[in-house]
């Protein structure tokens, strides 16, 4: 029954390649519909499981909500972008079957409780990254690929090391692969090839999801992908995310815990303060969001980390951060539209002339700064709670101060694109009804950002919780 | 053991010789006899069962034949130069490859062997250095071909991992064969969009972009 997040995705990719034009959007937006409609009927009336290799628990229920959403919305944006931008419009048909491949192919990475499945789920995901990465056909966009398709595919590999190395700490616990299975005959694995698998999937699935020093592909990929690719990338680094949550219960589960957080410690340590170097000074902005996504996947790794109230943060994060940055990257799109530039020093009041962008941009800004009202602030405090709580006060403070770098780095580039002067010839826009069009998904996915710091819903709060308890133990 | 504890000394050999070898053409006929070892040796150590057979052929006809084809291939269609062209000098690369080895000589001496008494030593520390030898080749050499062949030996190094006991009867050793469809993947995009060279900084907006030569999507 679950393989439908996988079916219905593919189906209408498939027909994707054979629909032209209207057709072709509507395919790519049904596609996504339905797959939000069986989230929420998963969410709220749980799927049964045919197979214990694929399983809707709550932090899958969780995961896909936000894929589901955040994919919903980038299709919706797909469709003003691509008319906006006729000159790559020939290559639409790839483009959105490679999307929903990409989503079916991400919800089985999520489902899965079988973790050479899982392997293979993101294994499809990364190559049908590559496609999307070169969407455009320029050396810079073809360089990106190869770099992105090169260094995913050494964490593709290590990751399948990793699994093999699980089999050898697990022998003899019937399937080796199987999370149910491991978790049962946690006493009987052998720690050190338990260790050697732990690192091996994290260093294979962090780079996936952008952790530093393994990094370098997702600055590259942010800025020469299509905008809506570079806004549905902070799902793929959720779903990275979640195996490596997955194979931290595993490790939790052997008596491995404390191992397991010195390590998540370190990779969300060095990825703040990669991010902090890389931001301050920035001239390219998609660039610029894509450091601070590193500085996100480093506050993920620092919440999984520490406790019970630190992954609870460090979902919430998850959260309100895919939306957020799904929205800025959305935004990006408009900007290039009206500058033709990615470059900070030719962006300039984006108030003035696109006004309507220029306020979503600013507050996009004050979301991923962590300012109050939005998700994000809420979710650092209680990333920071939870390190309060457990003692890890140097944590806390290098966590602080590289956090403050990025604020620094992040406000130069805001403040400058939204109040510089205008370039000569950009004062006032007229309106392009297409432009405004990409503004309602944009804006929606800022709100899905906001709302987590005003109101979680009861259901959103116990998906929350039941998946902390089970990763923060 | 008799015979698979040669195989694996004329790996590791093999390995060793990457970081000296200035020509592609020898490069890549070392990693094809690599690909064939690793594919013969499992049906020699588990015994010859027709699942480890079909396993052992489907190996050699990728690792052995179709893959270093592949990439003679695109060598040739790029017409790039015989050279190896390294980013780190031989002596030095000498150097890190022996470390290499050394390292996974010491990390296997402190890991149980899979398997138990079955398992030899060289079984464990080949693979290692197999998988520390890619790495090496992808992060030292200045062209992306050498990268692919990097790749490839990564590759061979983690199928070697998979067909130890313990994972026997599993699924898990077929899985890895899938690796060898991002091999053939980087193959195929060197050749088709003549990628030259690979990047070699973190930040590409401020350094090298690769010597692509695209001339539209039809070409």
């Amino acid at each position: 029954m679950l393989i439908v997040f996988f079916l219905i995705p593919a189906l209408c990719g498939a027909m994707c390649l054979f629909l032209q034009g209207a057709w072709l959007r509507l395919a790519l937006i049904g596609g996504g519909s339905a797959h939000l409609a069986l989230t929420l009927t998963g969410v709220f009336c749980p799927f049964p499981a045919l197979t214990g290799w694929l399983a809707l628990d709550s932090p899958a229920r969780l995961f896909l909500l936000v894929l589901s959403l955040l994919f919903l919305l980038v299709s919706v944006y797909s469709r003003d972008y691509m008319m906006l931008n006729s000159r790559v419009a020939r290559y639409e048909s790839r483009y959105s079957c490679c999307l929903l491949l990409m989503l079916g192919s991400m919800s089985v990475v999520i489902l899965s409780r079988h973790l050479g499945l899982t392997w293979l789920a993101m294994e499809g995901t990364v190559l049908l990254g590559w496609p999307l990465i070169y969407y455009h056909h320029t050396p810079g966009a073809l360089e990106s690929a190869w770099k992105y398709l090169i260094i995913c595919s050494v964490g593709i590999a290590l990751a399948f090391a990793g699994n093999l190395f699980l089999g050898f700490a697990f022998n003899g616990s019937g399937s080796p692969l199987l999370l149910d299975n491991l978790l049962q005959a946690g006493a009987i694995a052998e720690p050190k090839w338990l260790k050697a698998a732990y690192i091996f999937s994290l260093v294979g699935y962090g780079t996936i999801m952008g952790l530093a020093p393994m990094h370098t592909w997702l600055p590259d990929a942010c800025s020469e992908a299509p905008s809506p690719v570079s806004a549905l990338l902070p799902a793929l680094m959720n779903c990275s995310y979640l195996v490596i949550l997955r194979m931290g219960e595993v490790c939790g589960g052997a008596g491995l815990g404390a191992f397991r957080q010195d390590l998540l410690m370190f990779f969300g340590i060095s990825s703040l303060i990669f991010a902090a170097i890389f931001i301050i000074g920035q001239k390219d902005y998609s660039r610029m969001l894509a450091y601070s996504s590193t500085s996100s996947a480093g506050w993920l790794m620092l919440g999984a980390g520490i406790g019970p109230m630190g992954m609870l943060g460090a979902l919430l994060h998850m959260f309100s951060h895919s939306m957020i940055k799904g929205m800025l990257f959305m935004l990006c799109g408009n900007i290039i539209a009206v500058y033709r530039s990615r470059m900070v020093e030719k962006v300039g009041g984006l108030l003035q002339v696109i006004p309507s962008t220029g306020v979503l941009w600013l507050g996009g800004f004050m979301a991923l700064a962590g300012l109050p009202p939005f998700g994000i602030f809420q979710s650092n405090i209680r990333i920071c709670q939870g390190m309060v709580e457990s003692g890890s006060y140097l944590v806390l403070g290098v966590g602080l101060l590289l956090s403050a770098a990025m604020f620094v780095g992040m406000l130069l580039v805001f403040v400058s694109m939204s109040f510089d002067v205008p370039p000569p010839g950009m004062s006032m826009k007229p309106g392009n009804p297409l432009l405004k069009n990409l503004l309602g998904p944009a804006a929606l996915a800022g709100i899905m950002g906001l709302l987590p710091g005003i109101y979680i819903p009861g259901w959103l709060e116990q998906l929350l919780r039941e998946s902390a308890a089970l990763f923060g133990g | 053991m008799e015979l698979i504890n040669p195989a694996l000394a004329v790996i590791i050999i093999s390995c060793l010789l990457m970081s000296v070898v200035n020509r592609l053409k020898n490069c890549l006929y070392a990693v094809a006899m690599q690909g064939m070892l690793v594919a013969l040796i499992p049906p020699v150590a588990a015994g010859l069962k027709p699942e480890a057979l079909v396993l052992a052929l489907a190996a050699l006809l990728i690792k052995a034949l179709a893959l270093p084809h592949l990439i003679l291939y695109s060598i040739r269609e790029i017409r790039s130069r015989r050279e190896v062209e390294p980013k780190i000098s031989y002596p030095l690369s000498i150097v890190f490859s022996m470390a290499g080895l050394v390292l996974a000589l010491w990390l296997t001496s402190r890991m149980p062997l899979p398997g138990g008494g079955n398992t030899g030593y060289l079984m464990v520390a080949t693979p290692l250095f197999m998988l520390y030898t890619g790495l090496f080749v992808m992060i030292s050499r200045l062209k992306a071909i050498t990268m692919v062949i990097g790749f490839l030996i990564f590759e061979n190094g983690i199928y070697l991992f998979s067909v130890l006991p313990g994972l026997q009867g599993s699924m898990i050793p077929a899985l890895g064969l899938g690796l060898d469809l991002l091999v053939g993947l980087f193959a195929y995009g060197v050749a088709r969009f003549s990628i030259n060279r690979s990047f070699d900084n973190l930040d590409r907006s401020r350094l090298n972009v690769l010597n692509a030569e695209l001339e539209g999507e039809e070409r």
